[in-house]
């Protein structure tokens, strides 16, 4: 039984993108102190406004990904605007705003099924189960598949992007502060509503831009972001749900642990069917909660 | 001269529940006037309506002439009138540099720079922690931090509440010395909110004594001191 | 042409079943305050069981001996044992009791087990928690096929087969409505008793309840328990009245319908749970209808369940209450208000 260099570039691939995903979940947590239900369709709605554009466009696939970004963050923003900051300002609880959050998903997938519809009837395109067709780029004699490179290259930047801002701007200290202690900022003068506004953008085209990476691995579909809930909240309750940077490393974990871990219980002599992939993320998440609940940013912040 | 407040028939609460019911005082400019009484008897609550953080249930505050009942707490403090809260009056994730510029959001850097230059040498011991995250500071250090982040603005007027709640008598002086300095030097009025009654009033000018949420006693600060009931019923001065 | 007689069936026995599913979620969660976002999952250990053991048991019988698999041959025989059923009612009925009985005893076990996440998560990791929880449920299901028949699904034999036509479909609207009249009435019955002044306490001011001696673990795990038997009973009735249980068919799509329900009827008043059903089933039901005569671009279906996440929305805005308020004479409601940073904070609010 050989572990080929194919699925561990997968893993690889898979971790990155979830890496965005529980980043980007972390950071909206943070300014509404609500898990949001809604956060994997932000991907979607990044993928298939990239994909429109592809369809209208015909540029290089990879050129759509600003574009994914936009969707994303634009969405999340209005997401905001609309639902979220009302309603707290109306005294909603912990329990609504989280219901809030499912009805957005609701709607969302099925906006998108709709416009799946739309897309499919006007464009004779397939708007479900569609692909991306990956291009491979030559580096010193090594062929390398292009989503491995920009996918990884897109974290890499993303992470550096949102470390600069957020460690070495005022602005960044502001939202940091109006995270923090939204009260105490507010009477400093700091416009909270539009600090966390820009956080749910910026959480959005983080998304979107993992949402892009979608159809290069698997068929993309509307329902495709409530499937990939379940690793993207595992990822961020095991990175301490307060805590970027250990969003991100739960992100791996949990990406690298699906991967390997589908992949060795579906050869012999155990050949489980690969359906029960769920199992692994859902199996992490019950053991963070149970044994390190505060998860693993806890293992370093732990005595300051 | 005119006085920096005129209250009038202030009523102030949260929610629907009333706390303050109708105070009417005035602060006389470069006073240091000082609000004592039990606990929960509201002086928290005022200072909060004063700034705006609670709601303001009937009545009128004029400051420096100007009618800010109804204005935001960031418009109160554009006019000068600077807040120190009780309890999380800094960012402890942040460093306190991060705190102290967040302070002076709106100044530009050589302006920053050079109000800065003067908190320190207001507050010299804050240079010994300033690149320290607030959360790794004592309570007497964080109180010299939301101290600094008031300076930076330059106000005329500076509201505390309760600045030296569990603090060391050692460090409670120090900070009620640089409050008396900020009178004395700088010519600021200072609105003091104190458990530690018997020191706020041998410093203060003029004194307040509120009990569930009325005036009791309005007048110079040493005659409450030594008032026969006023200071034994309600702060446990005399035995 | 719509028959009309079979919509008033449709809609009699879902909205029983429904009803049932709506009044343990107003149970669980307008009264007690945990959002059990794994309804799904309890509605299908009812028609799991079905699907499981009613064919088996009615070939067992009707004395019929079982050839090739049970994936491919669950439809025919299930279409043999309804016919056994037709002049056996007794045996019908004992199936019926059976499944039934067994699988309110999965529900309340299922209860149980998912009580002890219940009592120690925040609403957000309990909700995704269950929700996983449930379609891995309905993986197992799905992929697993000696249990309901995988992707093909299981047929079911249809135990009213002994009624004449008209009398039968009539028997299952009475069957749903009246389980669904006596779940809404415990729940009221509870909702009213000291026992649910106790269950809104615990909502309301945890601490406080733990003070005056209510051991509020065990009131948890019992309200859980019944919640979920209640659930499994509706998923009984569902397999039954519906012929078939399909694994896909229970999807996280149905906790988020019921939710939709007892916050748009009004959480915390077993009244706003009666109406909340009605206007989803009706809703629902006229959607259905206008879609042979209304051309869109796109499935109306999609629409639909984009009007049902916008409805949720727009009541959680603007009438979080719901459209039948909990009455607050039953029990002074503090609430629990929120600072701005997000953190509880005990005072009362406007």
């Amino acid at each position: 039984m050989m572990l080929d260099t194919n699925i561990l570039l997968d893993a690889l691939v898979y971790s990155n993108m979830l890496a965005l995903l529980s980043l980007s979940l972390t950071l909206t947590i943070m300014t509404l102190k609500v898990a949001n239900f809604a956060h994997g369709d932000l991907a979607i709605i990044g993928v298939y406004g990239a994909y429109t554009f592809l369809i209208l466009a015909h540029v290089a696939t990879y050129l759509t990904l600003p574009i994914a970004f936009l969707f994303g963050g634009l969405y999340a923003l209005l997401n905001y605007v609309l639902v979220y900051s009302p309603m707290r300002r109306r005294g909603a609880n912990f329990v609504m705003l989280m219901i809030a959050s499912m009805a957005i998903d609701i709607a969302t997938r099925s906006m998108l099924q709709m416009y799946a519809d739309v897309l499919k009837l006007n464009f004779k395109v397939y708007s479900r189960a569609f692909i991306f067709n990956d291009v491979v780029f030559n580096i010193a004699g090594t062929r390398v598949r292009g989503l491995v490179l920009i996918s990884t290259l897109s974290v890499v930047s993303l992470l550096a992007i949102l470390y600069v801002l957020l460690m070495k701007t005022k602005f960044g200290v502001a939202m940091r502060a109006a995270i923090e202690n939204p009260a105490l900022a507010e009477v400093l003068g700091i416009n909270v509503e539009k600090v966390y506004a820009t956080s749910w953008f910026l959480a959005g085209g983080f998304a979107g831009v993992a949402g892009f990476f979608l159809p290069f691995r698997i068929p993309t579909s509307p329902d495709l972001g409530f499937i990939i809930l379940l690793p993207i909240f595992a990822a961020s309750i095991l990175g301490g749900i307060n805590s970027l940077s250990g969003a991100v490393i739960g992100g791996y974990i949990v990406g690298v642990s699906e991967i390997l871990g589908t992949y060795l219980l579906s050869q012999p002599p155990i050949n489980l069917s690969t359906a029960y992939r769920p199992a692994i993320p859902f199996a992490i998440l019950i053991l963070t909660l149970l044994l390190l609940p505060q998860g693993i940013a806890s293992l370093w912040s732990r005595g300051e | 001269m005119a006085n920096v407040f005129e209250i009038d028939e202030l009523k102030v609460g949260y929610g629907k529940l009333e706390i303050i019911h109708g105070v009417t005082f005035s602060v006389e400019k470069n006073e240091l006037f000082v609000i004592v009484g039990p606990n929960g008897s509201g002086k928290s609550t005022l200072l909060k309506g004063l700034f705006g953080l609670a709601s303001i249930k009937g009545g009128k505050i004029l400051f420096n002439g100007e009618d800010i009942t109804k204005l935001p707490p960031h418009e109160r403090s554009k006019l000068g009138l600077a807040y120190h809260p009780q309890l999380n009056n800094t960012f402890e994730n942040l460093t306190v540099r991060e705190n102290i510029l967040l302070a002076g959001y709106f100044l530009d850097r050589d302006e920053l720079e050079r109000r800065l230059e003067n908190v320190l040498e207001f507050l010299p011991e804050i240079r010994g922690f300033m690149e320290r995250k607030v959360k790794t500071l004592s309570g007497g250090e964080r109180q010299m931090v939301a101290f600094a982040m008031n300076m930076i603005k330059e106000p005329n007027t500076v509201m505390f509440d309760e600045p030296t709640a569990a603090l060391s008598p050692k460090m409670a002086d120090l900070i009620f010395d640089r409050i008396r300095r900020l009178k004395t030097e700088y010519g600021l009025t200072v609105v003091l909110v104190e458990q530690n009654a018997k020191k706020a009033l041998e410093m203060g000018d003029r004194a307040m004594l509120l009990v569930t949420g009325s005036i009791k006693y309005l007048g110079p600060a040493q005659e409450l001191l030594t008032h026969e009931d006023l200071a034994s019923m309600y702060l446990g001065l005399r035995d | 042409m719509i028959n009309l007689f079979l919509l008033m069936v449709d809609i009699g026995t879902m909205y029983g079943i429904f009803l049932i599913l709506a009044s343990s979620m107003e149970l669980e969660y307008g009264e007690l305050g945990i959002p059990n976002f794994g309804k799904v999952m309890f509605f299908a250990a009812g028609a799991f069981t079905v699907g499981a053991l009613a064919v088996r048991i009615g070939t067992w019988l009707a004395g019929i001996t079982w050839e090739g698999e049970f994936k491919t041959k669950s439809i025919l025989y299930s279409t043999l044992v309804s016919r056994y059923f037709a002049s056996h009612p007794l045996d019908a009925i004992a199936v019926f009791l059976f499944t039934l009985f067994l699988a309110s005893i999965m529900g309340a076990v299922l209860g149980i087990v998912a009580s002890y996440p219940a009592i120690r998560l925040r609403e957000d990791y309990l909700a995704i928690t269950l929700i996983a929880a449930g379609e891995l449920f309905r993986i197992f299901g799905r992929n697993y096929d000696p249990l309901i028949g995988g992707t093909m699904g299981v047929g079911v034999p249809d135990v009213l087969a002994w009624l004449p036509s008209g009398a039968k479909e009539a028997g299952y609207i009475l069957l749903s409505l009246s389980f669904a009249a006596a779940t809404w009435l415990i729940l009221y019955r509870l909702s009213t008793s000291p026992y649910g002044r106790t269950l809104r306490a615990i909502r309301d001011e945890e601490l406080a309840a733990s003070t005056l001696g209510k051991d509020i673990v065990k009131y948890r795990m019992r309200v859980l328990a019944l919640g979920s038997a209640m659930a499994a009973v509706a998923g009984v009735i569902y397999a039954f009245y519906m012929g078939s249980v399909l694994a896909d068919d229970f999807n996280p799509l149905k906790t988020f319908l019921v939710v939709l329900m007892v916050v748009l009827g009004g959480s915390g008043n077993p009244f706003g749970t009666l109406v909340g059903v009605a206007v989803y089933i009706l809703l629902d039901r006229t959607l259905a209808i206008l879609k042979h005569y209304v051309v869109l671009p796109f499935d109306i279906n999609y629409f639909a369940m984009f009007l049902f996440g916008v409805l949720l929305l727009l009541v959680l805005m603007y009438k979080p209450e719901g459209i039948i308020p909990e009455r607050p004479l039953l029990t002074v409601r503090a609430k629990f208000c929120r600072r701005e940073d997000g953190t509880p904070e005990r005072k009362l609010c406007d």
